[in-house]
Order: structure tokens, then sequence, then C-alpha cells
């Protein structure tokens, strides 16, 4: 009797609609739902690593439970780039077995992994599903949509920015167009990683031999190439679990069952001497990397720690930036340097960090902001003011304007005399460099007040309260 | 006859036939001395904001007097900081919802309330209570972020020229400035580092997009927020000082920058209203400039004495 498979195909593409939508909806409209990211496999391997979160650890150990029952379903409903290639697979192509996929996803995977172990995981930027998501709903689609002026909102992206997200959307139509999801079996990370566990999975998409007439129907509409009509042989380690070739076999040879495990190729002698070819290369770059210089006085993220804690971490997403109510976070060009496109900084010539906010902190995916309370972000020192009289009107002109003062939420600034108005004094005990002076100060277009990152951020003292004054009006009417 | 003498005629007149008829109790009998009609200030001081107000709208001739049925209001409160009502950094909530009720009552067709605020408005909105207070009293609650929101900016504001100004010949402000009938301006009582004191000039800054604040600052804070009240002066103005910030102002820092003194002040005057707020904060008068402007270019008058102040303690 003939199974009706297309049903789990249906519930697949349902699932992974519901999922995309809330997610696509997530980066663009409701900063709120970012918190559904928690799901993303590699950025939850990170936070384990970085953080021992525990909210990533469980999702990160309950994809890999699946995964170990299921094969790679996650790539396929739960992965948005996943899903993002299936949605423009509009007209797919027939497809053919990719034979070859394991030479290159080994040496890709053990390169960027040696280097993120070295500390420098920007290659990751580039090749993480889930960062390039949302670099592309957000520097991409979102930033365009404001630019021609259809009402969305803008993370102030420069507009490299946006042509590099575009420039990875189209690569990645182009990829699809060409075989399929062959970004998932070569370059993507979770990819190898949930491949390397789907070998072991229980139920896989297996051919009966016996009743396999190697017509080649399943291959052709396998979008993972990962089906070998003529060997009789589906190779489970690249297969996405999309469910697209179960109805197509006439012969009920087909079919996702648990029993009788099949023989797995390993990989070969060939593919060892690439993949570690592949990480001595890493190591190299590594160490060439480790001499090029560290950025001065650009602001990094609350919670980034230092330049090297913050470039071993980030992944550059941009979750933060998409969910920042100040408009402040931004995705770096060369402000960090090499190591850095893409990862986010604070521009305050654009916004300052809210004083009430830790949105980026709840929101950063792979646990590169360290997790301070609302407190200790309060008082956790990104930069520090620096005051230009020669640029400001009150040291210049004599006029009262006092904005910066007027903003700043810790009480670091202070109108102290001068001639016949008052300019700023910055005190550095308590400056955090929250950049609400630099957003408001009027002058254009170099500010008189900005703010110069420190290398290593740390928290500052608490304001002492001072002793309130007696006012006359307490005891009877002043006038 | 001028207003002066007009007013110490009456007072007099006053005086002579009816001390004991008038004086209530809860007066401070000493310092009132002058009796025309409604006062040009009442003071209310010892009381919560809501029943406060309510002393003060009767004490200013009633609601009625300035909202005819039919109007529509632009209730104008200080919702410029992410701060909640303890701190002092926005309106008192209870007060703004007290006035929409008095202005519903009175027969207001719609009652709208919005500021131009510092913080993102979304959040200032909500931590300040008054978008809920608002809502609740009945009135349109007219929020968006005119730096950032485009859409925001040009469907509520509109360039204008500001008549007989020096420096601020231009400015954008609010379309509902403009297109209400009644006024009501209702600061809050804050030292401020910039421009010395907050109240009711500095408030009508909040009727300025933001984008304007900026060439406030540049261009002598002092003349254009003089310069920006002269454009439509309040038809009311109501001063809550409940809770007053008493240093680090405008946005304050911890509790110790405010103080609980339960004050409030009306009148239609907002320059003599701003003098009895520096006295009210011990801020010395000379050190306010957009005072000084405003009073040159003939907005009012900071001559307390010469106007008639009604002061009414509620606890004596």
């Amino acid at each position: 009797m003939k199974k009706n498979w297309n049903i789990l195909r249906l519930i697949r593409i349902v699932l992974a609609a519901l999922f995309f939508i809330a997610a696509w909806g997530a980066v663009w409209f409701y900063p709120k739902f970012t918190d559904l990211f928690i799901t993303q496999a590699g950025s939850g391997f990170l936070a384990v690593l970085s953080q021992a979160s525990l909210g990533a650890g469980i999702a990160v150990l309950s994809i890999l439970v699946v995964t170990l029952l299921l094969g790679r379903i996650y790539c396929s409903i739960l992965c948005p780039l996943g899903i993002m290639q299936d949605a423009v697979s509009f007209f797919p192509r027939k497809q053919k077995y990719n034979s070859w996929t394991r030479k290159v996803k080994y040496p890709v995977f053990l390169f960027s992994i040696v280097l993120a172990i070295m500390g420098f995981i920007f290659p990751l930027t580039f090749l993480m599903p889930s960062a390039n998501f949302v670099q592309i709903v957000n520097y991409g689609f979102r930033e365009a949509a404001y630019r021609a002026n259809l009402g969305a909102e803008t993370s102030n992206p420069a507009l490299i920015s946006m042509l590099t997200a575009w420039g990875m959307f189209l690569i990645l139509v182009v990829l699809v167009r060409w075989k399929g999801r062959i970004y998932c079996n070569t370059l993507c990370p979770v990819g190898t990683i949930l491949g390397f566990a789907a070998r072991f999975s229980l139920f896989k998409v297996r051919i009966d031999e016996r009743k396999c007439i190697s017509c080649g129907a399943c291959e052709r509409a396998c979008k993972a190439g990962c089906i070998d009509a003529k060997g009789k042989k589906v190779n489970n380690e690249d297969c996405v679990m999309c469910m697209n070739c179960l109805s197509q076999c006439k012969f009920d040879a087909l079919k996702l069952t648990g029993r009788k495990p099949a023989e797995q190729e390993h990989p070969g002698r060939r593919e060892f001497l690439i993949s570690g070819a592949a990480a001595a290369g890493g190591l190299a770059t590594g160490f060439l990397l480790g001499k090029t210089a560290k950025p001065e006085g650009t602001v990094m993220p609350p919670g980034a720690g230092n330049f090297d804690r913050f470039t071993s971490r980030c992944i550059g997403c941009g979750l933060c930036i998409s969910t920042c109510r100040g408009n402040v976070l931004t995705p770096a060009v060369t402000q960090y340097g090499v190591r850095g496109f893409m990862l986010p900084y604070m521009d305050f010539n654009k916004g300052e960090c809210k004083f009430k906010c830790r949105k980026c902190i709840d929101v950063c995916p792979c646990g590169a902001l360290l997790p301070l309370s609302i407190e200790e972000k309060q008082r956790w020192r990104l930069g520090i003011a620096q005051y230009h009289p020669d640029l400001c009107v009150a040291y210049l002109n004599g006029e009262d304007c006092g904005a910066c003062a007027e903003h700043c939420p810790v009480g670091a600034l202070t109108m102290e005399p001068y001639k016949d108005t008052a300019i700023p004094k910055v005190n550095e005990k308590l400056c955090i460099g929250c950049g609400a002076c630099q957003q408001i100060c009027p002058i254009r277009p170099k500010r008189a007040i900005t703010i110069k990152g420190v290398s290593q951020q740390f928290p500052v003292e608490k304001p002492r309260e001072e002793a309130a004054v007696k006012l006359e009006a307490e005891e009877d009417f002043p006038f | 006859m001028d207003r002066r003498d007009f007013l110490k005629k009456t007072a007099a007149l006053a005086a002579l036939g009816a001390v004991s008829k008038f004086a209530a109790p809860l007066e401070a009998a000493p310092k009132a001395v002058k009796k025309s009609g409604n006062p040009d200030i009442v003071v209310v001081r010892n009381g919560e904001p809501v029943e406060m107000f309510e002393r003060l709208i009767k004490e200013l001739g009633g609601m009625e007097k300035f909202v005819k049925p039919g109007q529509t209001v632009l209730v104008k409160p200080n919702i410029a900081w992410n701060q909640p009502p303890e701190m002092a950094a926005n309106t008192n909530p209870e007060l703004v919802a007290a006035i929409i009720t008095h202005c519903k009552k009175a027969g207001a067709s719609k009652v709208y309330v919005f500021d131009t605020t510092c913080n993102f408005w979304g959040d200032t909105y909500k931590t300040s209570g008054i978008a809920e207070a608002a809502k609740k009293a009945g009135a349109i609650v007219v929020g968006g972020d005119s730096a950032t929101d485009k859409k925001y900016l040009e469907e509520n504001y509109k360039e204008v020229t500001v008549p007989g100004a020096k420096v601020l010949k231009k400015m954008v402000n609010h379309n509902l400035v403009r297109e209400c009938d009644v006024f009501i301006n209702v600061p809050i009582l804050k030292v401020h580092g910039g421009a010395k004191l907050t109240c009711c000039m500095k408030n009508l800054m909040g009727t300025v997009s933001k984008e304007y604040h900026r060439y406030f600052h540049r261009h002598g804070l002092n003349q254009c927020i003089a310069e920006c009240c002269s454009f439509r002066k309040p038809d009311l103005n109501i001063v809550d000082a409940y809770r007053v910030m008493i240093k680090r102002g405008p946005r304050g820092i911890d509790n110790s920058d405010v103080k609980l003194l339960r004050y409030q002040m009306g009148g239609t005057d907002m320059v003599a209203l701003d003098t009895a707020g520096a006295a009210t904060l011990n801020v010395p008068l000379r050190s306010i400039g957009h005072i000084a402007v405003a009073k040159s270019i003939g907005l009012g008058t900071t001559d307390l004495k010469s106007l008639n102040i009604k002061r009414i303690d509620l606890k004596k």
C-alpha cells in the first residue's frame, strides 16, 4: 500500500512559513519578538560556550535531540535562511546528486572554527545563517524600504552595509538557482554540525534497494542534492528533511523510516587532508590577524567588555541593531578595522544609548554582551565625554545652552560659570559614555561634545546623593 | 486711570466694604490685599493635585470661563522625560486628567494632549503616566517623534513665521497650537541647567519640532524661548508644583533632586507665573534670561506686587 507522504511535506511547509513570518516580523516590525532567535542553533552554541547561557543550552540540546531523532529537520523549519532559500526557489531546476559537498564543508568549517577559537570570529559573520538572515532583512530589505520612503523604520546602516546585505541575498539566490541548498551543505557551519549528527539519526529517508529501479525521479526533486539514484543511496548528512522526494517515488521504494540503519559513508583520506590544510590555513590567518591594529575610540555596545572579547564572540548578526531603541547601534564599516566589518558600534550622532534600556544585552543570541542587569548597565562605562570648547556656542558666543548637561542621565555633566554664561564640565568619575550629550548637542557638523570609546569597559562610581535644599516655600507663600 | 490705579481703587473699595464677608478663613490673610473680580494668579498649597486644581479653577472663575461648549482644547503638559511621576520631571498625570475632565464638563468637543519629548516619546508618554491618565479622562493623545518619524512631522507640524521676532523669525510648530480654540499650558516647575528655570515659557518649547530645538540652542536659547511664546499665548496656564525638581534639572538623577512641595499655581500671565515659580524655587530672577526677554517684548509682567494674587492654604 502506498503511503501518502505529501502530508509530511505539507506540515513542514506550514511550520516553516509560520516561523519565517514570525522571524521576519520580529526583525522588521516588532523588536520584542526578537527573543525567538534563541531557537537558532549556531548562535546558541556560541552563547553556551561564551556564557553558559541556560536558555540557549536548552534550545541547542533540544535541537540536537531532534536531529538525532529526525535528521536535519531544523534546517527546514527553524532556520530562517533555509526557509528563505526555499522561498526564492520558484520554478526549481532539476537537481543532481552532489557527491563532493564534504570536500568543501569540512575545510570551510575547520578554517572558520580554528579562527574563532583563536579569537577571530568574523568569518562567521558571513557564514552563520541566522546572522545572514537578519542582515538581509534589516540592512537589505528594510533599509531599502526606508530609503524608498515606504514607511519602514531604519537602523541607519551605511550604504555599504546595505549593499553588502543585498550582495548576500543575490549570492544566495544564485546559489539556490544553481544547486538548491548548496549553501547549507558547503558553507553553513550549523549545517555541517547538524549534518554530522544526522548521520546517526533514527529516522531517515532511505531507499529500498529491492524496489528501486533507479529512475531518478527522487534525485531530480532533491534540492539538497543528497540522493544518488544510480547508487540507490541517500546521503543523509546532506538531507534537510524537506520530504519533497518521498511522494515522487512511484514504486514505494523511498521511505522515511527508523528501521535498518543504512551504511553511511565516512569521510575519506582526501577529505581529511584538505580539512587539515584548511585548519592550518586558519591558524596562519589567525596569527596574521593578531598583528592588525585594534581600533581606538570606537564605542562598543554595553557589555562588550574589550575589543578582543567582543571580536571573539560577536558574529555581527545585528539583532541588537534591529532592536536598538535609541537607534544608536549601527553596523561598522571601517570603524573597527578589518576584524570588525558589520559588527555593531555606537554612533552617537544618530542617537543616544537609552538609560533605561538593555535590549541589546537581552537580545544578543550569541552571548557577545555580558549579561548586565539594568542597574549595572546604568553604571557601565562605554566611553567618556570630551568637551570641545572651540566649537561650543556657550564658550564662543556666551549663549546659554546647556543642552548636554540637561540630557545627562547620571549627572556627570554640570554647567560651570564661565563669563556671563555657563559651560559644561565632565565629571570623569561619573560619565558612562551613553552619548546623550553628543546626541543633543546642537553644533554641526562636528559636535562640541563627543564620546570617546574606552578600550576596556567597566563600572563607574555611583553619584553621591547630595543634601536637599530647604525652600522658603515650604514654610509660607514665597511671593 | 491706568490698570494699576484701577486695581488699587477697586481693592480699596472691596477692602472697605467686605473684608469680613469675602476673606475666607482659609486665605493667608496678611498678604491678600486686592480684590477685583477673579484674581490674576491663584496659588494653592498643601493639597493633593486634583483637590488643589478644583479649588484653583473655581477661584479663576471656573473652566466655563475659558472653554465654551463645542470648542477644541489643547492641553500641553511637560512629557519630556522617561521618568516616573515621583521624579517630578513631567507634569503630574492626575492634574492633567483633572484638567481634561473639567474641559469636557465645560463642553469641549475635543481635548488634545501632546508634547515634543526629549527622550523617546513612546517611553515618556508611558512612564510619565500621562498617556494613560489622559486617555482615561477622555482626551485624544497625540504622540510621535518629530526627529525621526518623517510622516509624523509632515502630518502634524508646519513652518510658521513668528511676527515681530528678532532671532526666531521662523519655526516649525505643532498644528494643534494653531488649530485649537483654547490652549491650556500645564508645565511642571523645575530648575533647568540651560534656561535656569522651566515653567510656563520653557514648557512651550515643546510645541516646536525636535529638530527646531537645535535652532533654539544655537541661536540664543533665552531669546528664542521668549519669541516662541509670543506666537500664541496660552489662554490658561496651570503650574504643577506638587513635586518640584530643586537641582540637577530638568531630567533629575535621583530622589534627592525632588521635593514634595504640594503647590499649584494658575493664571493667564505666563511671565508672572514664571516669576512666581522662580521665587518658589529660590532661583534668582535676574539669572533667568528668557523672563527678562519676555518682559521686554511685552509678554507679561514680572512685578508680582501689581497683580491680584489669591493665596490659598488648604491646610489652614
